[in-house]
């Protein structure tokens, strides 16, 4: 088979998967795990309306024919800002919240266990403001949203009788560097009002954090894994002892950014966790080097795969660093609960 | 208008079908255009032929889902026009759109082997199905759509590094897959 007759096979996908596309694409907010103000969001928005002098950007709803000159005296200023509504709540940490299932080296079912959720404080604000053209001439409303955080852009233009929706999505910024993350423009006749709402979506951790007392026990059946290298220490292999390998999660959190959909750390506490690394450049070729950067750099590998390498590590958030460390010399890591691991990967 | 509304319009033969279907879909038919041809004016004629394909097509069709019934024409229209233009250059994003795929059409046996494709279409729904939602969203983002990988990462708010490596385990799933079932 060639590539492109995949490419064209793929053309009669099923549409209900590509209907989750579309869903996906309008509907999706941001979030963050930063603390966030409502005065610092009041703040972004607020600062970030006005006027450019150049051509208005064709969007779905301003035909180009239609957009006028612009002047650059004109300007469209903000009349009115109202914070909405704000909601907090607590929710479950999703990511962590899974029951899963558990294999020995045959392919059947051995034991299940749950995940204990960690809540984490959603904060939702929706900001309106209200912008007027009182110039005699059709101006170009520009919406710029800026900053580290990561708004659901939700502008339109009301005029008398009309609305016209259009939604767009914005992306996250993952650091805490001011940029540009999207231009709106809004073709605005005189007399005109445009309305934008802007929806902020963050999370906060809790504040209190547990103690930090101890390591997580190990399982018996775990410390009976022993674990060697070959003369270049190129390889790591595990074999196991005893009935079955059982693998045990302990208290999963919410991801730092770098290492999303993995898990968060309090400080001095470890867990587990399922891992991958492997060369950026060379992962066509599926290359895997985990075993020699745990070696060297002290990670503490329980378990090993030779297959495509993913293993069990016990880890803390100073282990993070090291992780981001790796992920700058060119390798690409995966973290993921240890739950995460599908029975054929098994050694 | 609504879908049914632009349906309506065309079994009425009313050439308002195909204004009023470009002001809904023109910006997402352009996208997919757009993402395998990389060229303004290519994809502006693609997105003219998908409205006449649509317009020849409806009746006696009646799409359930307009969008998407436009969105495969459009690709399909787009994916032939490749081809055509860059016999011999290479449009470096959309290569590697066909070269990632090519990982899972590799046969450890090196032998083309001939396949059914109607069978390979329901094989690869089934592929799809038992895929987690985010892996097969993310899969047909980049090998329906085309989409880049700084794109999807940022809709899904992760690293770049995170999708590759989750385009990385499905195309691996895919392969071993495709050999199971005897395509490759």
């Amino acid at each position: 088979m060639k590539k492109e007759e995949l490419f064209q096979a793929l053309h009669e996908v099923d549409e209900a998967f590509l209907d989750e596309n579309v869903t996906e694409i309008k509907h999706s907010t941001g979030w963050v795990t930063a603390v966030f103000s409502i005065a610092a969001c009041a703040a972004l928005t607020a600062g970030l309306i006005y006027f450019v002098p150049k051509p208005a950007r064709n969007t779905e709803s301003l035909p180009a024919e239609e957009i006028k000159v612009m002047h650059s005296e004109t300007t469209v200023t903000t009349v009115a800002e109202t914070v909405t509504a704000v909601s907090a709540d607590w929710n479950d940490n999703t990511s962590v919240n899974e029951e899963y299932q558990l294999y020995d080296n045959s392919p059947e079912i051995i034991t299940e266990t749950t995940v204990t959720s960690i809540p984490v404080l959603k904060t939702t604000t929706v900001m309106e403001n209200t912008h007027k053209n009182s110039e005699s001439e059709t101006s170009a409303l520009v919406v710029e949203t800026s900053g580290n955080l990561a708004p659901t852009h939700l502008p339109y233009v009301t005029t008398e009788n009309e609305t016209q929706p259009s939604p767009s999505v914005l992306p996250n910024i993952q650091d805490n560097e001011p940029r540009q993350i999207e231009t709106h423009y809004f073709e605005t006749k005189p007399e005109m009002t445009v309305k934008t709402t802007t929806t902020v979506t963050t999370t906060e951790l809790p504040k209190e954090t547990e103690p930090v007392t101890e390591t997580p026990e190990i399982p018996e059946y775990i410390q009976n894994i022993m674990y060697e290298s070959d003369a270049d220490g190129g390889t790591v292999f595990a074999r196991e002892e005893g009935e079955h390998i059982e693998i045990a999660v302990e208290n999963g959190y919410y991801a730092e950014s770098k290492f999303a959909n993995a898990l968060t750390y309090y400080p001095g506490k470890k867990y587990w966790v399922s891992m991958q690394v492997f060369y950026r450049d060379s992962d066509k070729e599926g290359a895997s080097i985990d075993q020699i950067l745990t070696l060297n750099y002290g990670i503490d590998v329980r378990y090993c795969r030779i297959n495509d390498g993913r293993f069990l590590a016990l880890i803390t958030e100073d282990d993070l660093e090291t992780l981001r460390q790796i992920e700058n010399m060119g390798f690409l890591i995966d973290l993921a609960p240890a739950a995460d691991i599908e029975d054929n990967e098994f050694y | 208008m609504d879908d049914m509304q632009i349906i309506e319009l065309y079994f009425a033969r009313n050439q308002d079908a195909v204004k009023e279907t470009e002001k809904e879909y023109g910006a997402y038919c352009f996208s997919i255009a757009e993402n395998i041809l990389h060229n303004q004016q290519d994809s502006e004629e693609c997105l003219s032929d998908t409205w006449l394909r649509a317009w020849n097509a409806i009746p006696p069709n009646r799409p359930a889902r307009l969008k998407l019934f436009l969105g495969k024409i459009t690709r399909n229209l787009a994916f032939d026009r490749y081809r055509q233009k860059n016999a011999e250059k290479r449009n470096s994003s959309f290569e590697a759109v066909l070269d990632e795929l090519a990982e899972c059409v590799a046969s450890p046996e090196d032998v083309e082997k001939s396949f059914d494709a109607k069978a390979l279409r329901e094989g690869l729904n089934s592929f799809l199905k038992a895929l987690p939602q985010r892996e097969r969203q993310i899969f047909l983002k980049r090998y329906f759509y085309a989409q880049s990988v700084k794109e999807i990462a940022r809709e899904y708010q992760m690293t770049a590094n995170h999708c590759t490596v989750i385009l990385k385990r499905v195309r691996k799933k895919l392969q071993n897959y495709l050999e199971q079932e005897g395509f490759i």
